[in-house]
């Protein structure tokens, strides 16, 4: 009887060990390829978090500095229009006055207000130009910013998933987490090359 | 008999012996890099919330600027009204009365200029301290960048005893070291 059943009892046991080991195997494959997943969606984070970063930061510095340029386009308008008071004083009193030294005066001082009006508009101009272009940069970094966001988000929650669904073994969340990584991945990328949505 | 026991309860080799010194290697690196890229990290704030007063301040020195510019505008109209009037003006009297007029009219476009200068100069200080913090805040980004990689990199050679995983995040852990030293001291 014991030789009877001894065989079938270690061939139980072997059985058992092998489909452990299996499963093992399998198992640690799986969660090897669940960690290498879960490195790659951490570095893509890093990367997002740190341009998204960046982008609002530009947003900030960038609409600061076009503020400030607004600022002197006024402060260049107000002195524009100073002379445009004088001028208008200056040519009253041209049609009062009898001396020549007074007319000439005015004259001189006629052609200096002339002069300065046309440079405020120059520099107003070129001041418009540069405030035009800081506006398309703020655009451009407000772009950045929401696919950055939208990208870091995603791939937070594919980096939850995956890793709940490493701790409890559910396969169908680490591929849930992998879809939100891969869609969150590609907004990411739509953020450093405006793939799509670029006005 | 005694010895026997003693070694099968304690049954460490030398390989495993250097896996768990390994282990605690590994451990150690990993807590170091997050210690300083925790401490980095709150610099860098400190760094961007400095460099961001300074902008402000600098922004607002600028409006103070032009404004003090506007003012020196309209004395300077104020003088050249008065100039004409004095070539116009017949009598002494009406002469010193003008003369009178313009004398703190010219003390204050004097005042204005030399303000405006001290001005200009608080704002070019601050325009150069702005550009050492920002390039004192580039380098603790790309510093902290380095670090969250390496911190990952070593976290999963932990789990999965990858050796080289571990020495690949220590070389990312000291470039990104080098970074934030830079971020400190401003070398390059």
């Amino acid at each position: 009887m014991a030789d009877s059943t001894g065989p079938n009892e270690s061939d139980q046991k072997q059985a058992v060990q092998q489909e452990q080991s299996q499963e093992g195997g399998l198992s640690a494959r799986l969660t090897q390829w669940i960690a290498f997943t879960i490195t790659l969606m951490a570095i893509a984070t890093s990367f997002t978090s740190s341009a998204s970063g960046n982008a609002n930061g530009d947003i900030v510095n960038l609409t600061h500095t076009e503020t400030n340029k607004w600022a002197y386009f006024q402060a260049k308008s107000m002195k524009e229009q100073i002379f445009n008071t004088k001028q208008l004083l200056l040519e009253v009193e041209a049609k009062n006055v009898k001396t020549p030294e007074a007319k000439s005066y005015i004259e001189s001082m006629l052609s200096k207000s002339k002069e300065e009006v046309t440079r405020f508009q120059q520099e107003k101009k070129a001041l418009q130009a540069e405030v035009d272009k800081l506006h398309a940069d703020v655009k451009t970094s407000e772009f950045k910013a929401y696919y950055f966001g939208i990208g870091l988000q995603l791939l937070q929650i594919g980096i939850l998933c995956a890793s709940v669904g490493a701790l409890f073994a559910f396969v169908w969340l680490w591929r849930v987490g992998l879809v939100f990584a891969v869609v969150g991945f590609l907004n990411s990328l739509n953020g450093w090359y405006s793939l799509w949505g670029a006005g | 008999m005694a010895n026997e026991t003693k070694e099968n309860t304690n049954p460490r080799t030398i390989d495993e012996l250097l896996k768990s010194k390994l282990v605690q290697l590994i451990a150690l690196t990993t807590t170091v890099f997050a210690v300083i890229a925790a401490i980095s990290s709150a610099v860098n704030t400190n760094v961007t919330t400095e460099s961001g007063v300074l902008t402000e301040k600098q922004n607002n020195g600028w409006s103070y600027y032009q404004a003090k510019s506007i003012k020196g505008y309209l004395y300077q109209l104020q003088a050249d009204i008065l100039a004409l009037e004095d070539i116009k003006a017949e009598s002494k009297e009406a002469k010193a009365e003008i003369a009178k007029l313009m004398a703190p009219v010219k003390q204050k476009l004097t005042t204005y200029e030399s303000e405006k200068d001290a001005i200009k100069a608080d704002i070019e200080k601050m325009d150069v301290r702005i550009k050492v913090l920002e390039k004192r805040s580039s380098n603790f980004g790309t510093g902290l960048l380095n670090f969250e990689i390496a911190i990952v990199l070593v976290s999963v050679g932990a789990i999965f005893s990858m050796t080289a995983l571990w020495l690949l995040g220590l070389g990312l852990g000291l470039v990104g070291a080098a970074y934030i030293v830079n971020g400190y001291l401003a070398f390059f």
